[in-house]
C-alpha cells in the first residue's frame, strides 16, 4: 500500500498499453498527428464541454470556465451543465450513438472506460505523457485505462475517510483530537453518539444507510479493512465473498440490528437534501470530499480521519476519479486539449482543489502550501494514499455495484443473512465478469 | 387542403358513403407525426431486441437470447411484480374516489366549483414538482406526515426507506395525482345519464346506495372501461416518479419494468436486452387491455 | 355539453320538498367531508408553498412547521437567480405552446377525418391509431432520438439524413415527438362522431367543401374538446422532463423542469428554494387551467370518450 507500489506497477502497465494501442487502437495512431498540428497553431473555434460540476464543486468549475475563457478568447466554450454523472451518462450515451457528442466531458471513471471500451473515445497516452512522467497522481491515473491505453485524464478525485461531527463527538464524552483507530472504537463512537427520543431515532451514531454507490464503497471499505479486496488480483473474479467479506458485514449489520447505531433505513433517499450529516442529526458517516462543502455549509463542525484496519495499525481509503475525456469523433478536438492542458495547469488545480475541496490530480497541487494549508482538503489528499493500489478499472463496474450494494443492503435490512447475501452476489458478479 | 368532392354524393348517400380520398390529406400529418415517433421507433426497438447493441461497441445478431435471458432474469420477475402491484394499486381505487368525488360534485351546490378545481389540481402538477414535494411530504424527521401522525400520538414511519412502504406511498402518491382526471371524466360521464331513469327508481323507493350501485355504476361502465385502459397502459409505464424518489430502491421493491428498462438501456449501455424489455412491456399492456375488454363485456352494450 | 348547472341533482327531491333538519343536517355532513377531503388534497400545496417561504434553519425541525414563521421572498429571487431561469421559462414555453398548436391542428384534422369521412382503410388506421396508444413511449427514447437526428435537410443533414445533427438541439426536434398523439387522435375522433350528422348536410348543402365544413362548421362545435386537448397537451409538454433532458445539450435550450431537477439534486439543494421553484413551475398550468376549466369540465371530456 505504498506510493512506490504504485509507480512501477504503473509503469509496467504503460508499457504494456503503448503495444496494445498500437495493434489495437485505431484511434491512438490516427489522433496523434492531428494533436501535434493542433497544437503547434493557435487554437480558435467552438468548444462544446459538458460536465457534472455541480453541486458541491459548481463554484469551481465555473471558475475553471471564466478562467479558460478569459485565457483562450479564440475560443467559444458552450459548456452544459448536468446534475450528476448518471444524468451526463445519459446524455453522452444518446449523443454517442447520435455521432454528436461533445468535444470534451468530465465523467466518473467507470462510465468513461465504458464508452473507452468501444474505441469509442480519443486516446490520451500523449497528452498525458505531455504533463512530464509522474506529474499525474497514479492512484488517479489508473482507472484511465482498462489495460489498452490511456482514455482519459483525471481532474480530480474524491477519497475516503470517516467524517464526524466534533460537536456531536464532544457531546457525547468522546476526543475529536482522538478519533477511531480500530473496529471496536468505531463501535464505541457509533454508540456513544446514538440519541433516541424513545423509539425516535434523534441522531444516528453512525449513518450505515446510502445509496448503491455509498452501500457498495461503505462496504468496500470495511472489506479493505480486513484484509479483503473486492476482486481477484486479475480482476477476473469476485474476492469479497470470502472471511474478510463476511467479518466486515456481519459488522456492519450488527452495528444496525445489534448495537442499533442507527434506524434501518434511516437517511435513505436522493438529493443530499435527504442527508442527516448535514441536518446534525449523524455522528459519523463515511465522508468524501464532497461532504467538506457540504458540512462546512450546513454550519458543521466537520472533523475527519483515515479508516482504519480492524485492528489498528493503518488505514485503508476508496478512491473515485472524475475524468477528462474526448470523443472520437469530436470535432473541436485541439481545443478539448487546449482546455485540459489549462485545467491541470498548477494554478488551476489549485484554484480548483480549494473551490471544490477535492483531490486533485496533479501532484504538485496536492502538494501545494495551499491546499496543505487547507486542514480538511489536506487530510483527504492524505486518505487518497490509503486507497489500495490495485485498482478495479473495468468497464463493467458500474454493473458490479448495485449486485454488491444489493447484498449489503438486504444484509442490513435483516432480510438476509451475510453468509447467503455473499454468495448470491458472487454468483451474480461472476457472470457480469465472465460476460465481459 | 381542401379536397373538393361531387356535391351529389352527399345529398343522395346520406351517410357519406363514397370514398373521400380528400380524407388522406386530413390524416397525412399526423399519421406521418405517429409513423416517426411511435411506429419507426417501435420497429426499430424490435430489431434492437435481438442484437446486443449498445451503441459503443460493434453489434452483433444474437437472435433469441435477449428473450430467453428475461425468461430466467429473477429481477425482471421482480420488476414484473412491482409493476404489476402498482398498476392494481393505482388503477382501481383512482377510479374508486374519482367516482365518488364525481358523485357528490354533480349537483347543485354554492362552492362546487371550488371544489371541482381543488379536486382537480394535483392533476397539474408536473412531475419532477409533485416528487419533490412529496418526498419532503414523506421526510422521516422534518416530513409533513411523520408529522401529523407524531401530533396524533402515533409512531413515525420510514416511508421511502422501507421496502414494504415504498411502494403504497409511491401509490398513494400516483391516486392523488390522478383521481382528478378519474373525477373529471366521470363528471362528463353522469352528466349523460338520463334524468328519468333517476326519476323512475326514486319513485320506486330506491335508497341513495340502492341508486348509485345500481344505476350510476352499470351507467358509467363505458366509461369506467376507458378510464381503466387509459390507467393500465399510463401506470404500467411509471417512471418518473421512481426515478426522482426512489431510485428502484429500497431492496428493489420500487423497480418497476420501465425503470429497470431504463436502467439496463442507460446506466449499462445494454440497448438490445432494454429493447426486448420493452417488447415485452407492451405485449403485456396489450394483453391486459384485451383481458380489461373481455372482462367488461357488457359495458359496451 | 351542457351548462355547469345541469348536473343531475342526486337529491332533487329532499332539496326542494322539506325543509326538516334531517337534509340539513346531511348537507353539513356533506360539506364537512368535502372539505376534509378537499383539504387533504390541497395539503401538498399548502405544504409546498409554505416550505417555499420558510427560512433555512426552519427546514429541520422536529415535528415540522405546517406554515412558515415568516415570509422568506428571497428563496423566490434565489430560484428566478438559479442560472437561466429566464431563459428555461422561454424554452418551456415556446415548447408547451408549440406542442399544443400542433396538437390541436393535426389531431382535430385527422380526428375528423376517423370520425365524418369514408376512405379506403379507415378502421385499420384507426385500430392502429387505439395500438400505438399502449406502445410504452418511455424506451423509445433512443430511437426516437436517433431519428430526430436523421430527419433530412435539417441541421446541415444531405436528403438521406446524414451529416449533420437534424433536429437535435432545435424547439422542432423538441416539438415533433408530442406534435400528434395517438390519444389527441382518439379523443377528438370520439368526440367528432357524436355531432349530429345535420350540421354538416346543412353546410354540404350550401355547397361548402369538406374543409371549409371542417373549419367553419364543425370546429367551432368542438371547443370544448379542443380545450380539453389543449390543457393536456400544454400539462404533458410543460412538464415533460425526459425528452428535453436528451433531446438539449445546449444550456439555452434547456427547459424549467430541467433547471428544477437540477436545483433540488445538487448536494447542497435547499428545500426552501427548491419548492419556491415548483411553486413557480406548476403556476402556470394551473392559470391556464383556471382560465379554460369551464370547457374542461362541462362539455369537453365527455364527449370524447364515449363512444
Amino acid at each position: 500500500m505504498t506510493t512506490g507500489n504504485a509507480n512501477s506497477m504503473t509503469g509496467m502497465k504503460t508499457s504494456r498499453r503503448r503495444f496494445l494501442a498500437g495493434v489495437a487502437a485505431g484511434g491512438l495512431t490516427l489522433s496523434v498527428p492531428g494533436l501535434r498540428q493542433a497544437s503547434a497553431q493557435s487554437t480558435s473555434g467552438d468548444l462544446v464541454f459538458w460536465s457534472q460540476l455541480a453541486g458541491s464543486k459548481k463554484a469551481a468549475g465555473d471558475d475553471l470556465e471564466a478562467g479558460f475563457t478569459k485565457a483562450f478568447p479564440s475560443i467559444a466554450l458552450k459548456s452544459s451543465l448536468y446534475a450528476d454523472p448518471s444524468q451526463l451518462n445519459e446524455k453522452l450515451l444518446t449523443a454517442i450513438s447520435g455521432n454528436t457528442p461533445p468535444d470534451l466531458f468530465v465523467q466518473h471513471w467507470d462510465y468513461t472506460l465504458n464508452y473507452g471500451s468501444g474505441g469509442k473515445l480519443l486516446a490520451m497516452t500523449d497528452t498525458v505523457a505531455a504533463f512530464g512522467a509522474g506529474a499525474l497522481d497514479e492512484g488517479l491515473l489508473a482507472y484511465s485505462s482498462a489495460g489498452g491505453p490511456l482514455i482519459s485524464v483525471p481532474l480530480y478525485g474524491t477519497s475516503r475517510g470517516l467524517g464526524f461531527n466534533k460537536a456531536l463527538a464532544q457531546a457525547a464524552g468522546l476526543d475529536p483530537a482522538s478519533p477511531p483507530k480500530t473496529w471496536e472504537e468505531i463501535r464505541h463512537w457509533a454508540m456513544a453518539m446514538t440519541k433516541r427520543t424513545g423509539s425516535l431515532l434523534q441522531c444516528a451514531g453512525f449513518n450505515l444507510f446510502y445509496n448503491d454507490l455509498g452501500s457498495f464503497e461503505l462496504f468496500t471499505l470495511f472489506l479493505q479493512s480486513a484484509g479483503g479486496s473486492m476482486l481477484s488480483d486479475d480482476l477476473k473474479a469476485p474476492a469479497f465473498n470470502g472471511p474478510a467479506g463476511l467479518k466486515a458485514l456481519q459488522f456492519l449489520r450488527d452495528l444496525v440490528l445489534v448495537d442499533k447505531v442507527t434506524d434501518v433505513g434511516f437517511g435513505l433517499g436522493t438529493g443530499a437534501a435527504a442527508d442527516p450529516f448535514t441536518q446534525k442529526r449523524a455522528g459519523l458517516i463515511v465522508a468524501g470530499n464532497y461532504n467538506i462543502n457540504n458540512s462546512l455549509k450546513a454550519g458543521i463542525d466537520f472533523g475527519a480521519s483515515a479508516v482504519p484496519l480492524e485492528k489498528g495499525g493503518g488505514y485503508t481509503s476508496y478512491l473515485d476519479p472524475f475524468c477528462f475525456a474526448v470523443p472520437a469523433a469530436a470535432s473541436g478536438r485541439a481545443q478539448a486539449l487546449e482546455f485540459i492542458k489549462f485545467a491541470l495547469s498548477e494554478a488551476e488545480q489549485v484554484k480548483f482543489a480549494l473551490a471544490s475541496k477535492n483531490v486533485p490530480a496533479l501532484k504538485a497541487a496536492q502538494r501545494d502550501p495551499a491546499v496543505q494549508a487547507d486542514p480538511l482538503l489536506a487530510r483527504f489528499v492524505e486518505f487518497a494514499k490509503y486507497a489500495p493500489t490495485k485498482v478495479p478499472a473495468l468497464p463493467v463496474y458500474s454493473r458490479i455495484v448495485p449486485i454488491v450494494a444489493r447484498a449489503v443492503l438486504e444484509t442490513m435490512y435483516g432480510r438476509k443473512e451475510a453468509e447467503a447475501a455473499l454468495a448470491q452476489a458472487d454468483v451474480e458478479v461472476r457472470a457480469v465478469l465472465k460476460g465481459a | 387542403m381542401t379536397a373538393p368532392q361531387p356535391q351529389v354524393s352527399s345529398r343522395t348517400h346520406r351517410s357519406q358513403s363514397t370514398r373521400n380520398w380528400g380524407a388522406f390529406a386530413f390524416l397525412a400529418p399526423a399519421l406521418l407525426i405517429l409513423f416517426l415517433t411511435l411506429v419507426l421507433p417501435g420497429l426499430l426497438t424490435l430489431g434492437m431486441s435481438v442484437t446486443d447493441v449498445s451503441f459503443l461497441r460493434p453489434t452483433s445478431f444474437v437472435g433469441a437470447a435477449n428473450y430467453l435471458k428475461l425468461l430466467s432474469d429473477p429481477h425482471f420477475r421482480d420488476a414484473m411484480g412491482n409493476t404489476l402491484y402498482y398498476t392494481v394499486g393505482v388503477t382501481f381505487p383512482t377510479m374508486a374516489v374519482g367516482l365518488l368525488a364525481a358523485v357528490a360534485l354533480n349537483r347543485n351546490f354554492p362552492g362546487r366549483i371550488a371544489f371541482r378545481t381543488i379536486f382537480y389540481l394535483p392533476v397539474l402538477t408536473s412531475l419532477i414538482a409533485a416528487s419533490v414535494v412529496w418526498m419532503y411530504i414523506y421526510e422521516p424527521y422534518s416530513g409533513l406526515l411523520n408529522g401529523v401522525l407524531v401530533k396524533l400520538g402515533l409512531d413515525p414511519q420510514p416511508w421511502l426507506q422501507s421496502p414494504g412502504l415504498a411502494m403504497p406511498a409511491l401509490i398513494l402518491m400516483a391516486i392523488w395525482r390522478d383521481f382528478g382526471t378519474a373525477m373529471i371524466i366521470y363528471l362528463a360521464g353522469l352528466q349523460d345519464i338520463p334524468k328519468d331513469i333517476y326519476e323512475a327508481a326514486r319513485l320506486d323507493g330506491a335508497g341513495r346506495r340502492d341508486i348509485l350501485l345500481r344505476i350510476t355504476i352499470p351507467m358509467l361502465s363505458s366509461v369506467s372501461f376507458y378510464l381503466m385502459i387509459i390507467l393500465i397502459v399510463q401506470t404500467f409505464q411509471v417512471f418518473g416518479a421512481i426515478y426522482v424518489m426512489t431510485g428502484g430502491g429500497p431492496l428493489g421493491s420500487t423497480s418497476t419494468v420501465v425503470f429497470q428498462m431504463y436502467q439496463t438501456a442507460f446506466a449499462y449501455a445494454d440497448f438490445g436486452y432494454a429493447a426486448a424489455m420493452s417488447t415485452v412491456l407492451f405485449l403485456c399492456i396489450l394483453l391486459f387491455s384485451i383481458l380489461g375488454t373481455r372482462l367488461m363485456p357488457r359495458s359496451r352494450a | 355539453m351542457t351548462g355547469p348547472n345541469s348536473g343531475t341533482p342526486l337529491r332533487a327531491g329532499s332539496n326542494s320538498s322539506n325543509l326538516r333538519i334531517g337534509p340539513i343536517l346531511e348537507s353539513l355532513i356533506g360539506y364537512a367531508t368535502l372539505l376534509f377531503f378537499a383539504l387533504l388534497c390541497i395539503a401538498p400545496f399548502i405544504w409546498m408553498i409554505g416550505t417555499s417561504f420558510k427560512a433555512d434553519a426552519e427546514l429541520y425541525e422536529f415535528p415540522p412547521s405546517f406554515l412558515p414563521a415568516s415570509l422568506q421572498w428571497q428563496n423566490y429571487l434565489d430560484a428566478i437567480h438559479s442560472p437561466n431561469a429566464l431563459r428555461q421559462l422561454i424554452n418551456s414555453l415556446i415548447y408547451a405552446c408549440g406542442s399544443t398548436l400542433c396538437n390541436l391542428v393535426f389531431c382535430s384534422l385527422a380526428g375528423y377525418a376517423l370520425a365524418r369521412l369514408q376512405f379506403p382503410g379507415r378502421t385499420v388506421i384507426f385500430a392502429a391509431v387505439v395500438g400505438l396508444l399502449m406502445v410504452p413511449a418511455q424506451s423509445q427514447i433512443v430511437p426516437v432520438f436517433l431519428i430526430v437526428q436523421k430527419i433530412p435537410f435539417a441541421g446541415g443533414n444531405n436528403w438521406l439524413g446524414q451529416g449533420g445533427t437534424g433536429l437535435l438541439n432545435t424547439y422542432w426536434g423538441m416539438i415533433l415527438p408530442s406534435a400528434a398523439t395517438p390519444f389527441g387522435i382518439f379523443l377528438m375522433r370520439q368526440f367528432f362522431t357524436r355531432i349530429p350528422m345535420e350540421y354538416e348536410e346543412a353546410a354540404r348543402l350550401d355547397g361548402a367543401g369538406t374543409f371549409m365544413i371542417f373549419w367553419r362548421v364543425i370546429l367551432p362545435l368542438a371547443r370544448p374538446s379542443m380545450a380539453v386537448l389543449g390543457i393536456l397537451s400544454f400539462q404533458a409538454a410543460w412538464n415533460d422532463f425526459i425528452w428535453p433532458l436528451i433531446l438539449t445539450s445546449s444550456r439555452d435550450m434547456a427547459t424549467l423542469q430541467l433547471g428544477l431537477q437540477l436545483l433540488q439534486t445538487g448536494p447542497d439543494a435547499r428545500w426552501n428554494v427548491v419548492m419556491a421553484m415548483a411553486t413557480l413551475i406548476t403556476l402556470p398550468v394551473i392559470l391556464v387551467y383556471i382560465v379554460v376549466q369551464q370547457f374542461v369540465v362541462d362539455g369537453g371530456v365527455s364527449t370524447g370518450i364515449k363512444g
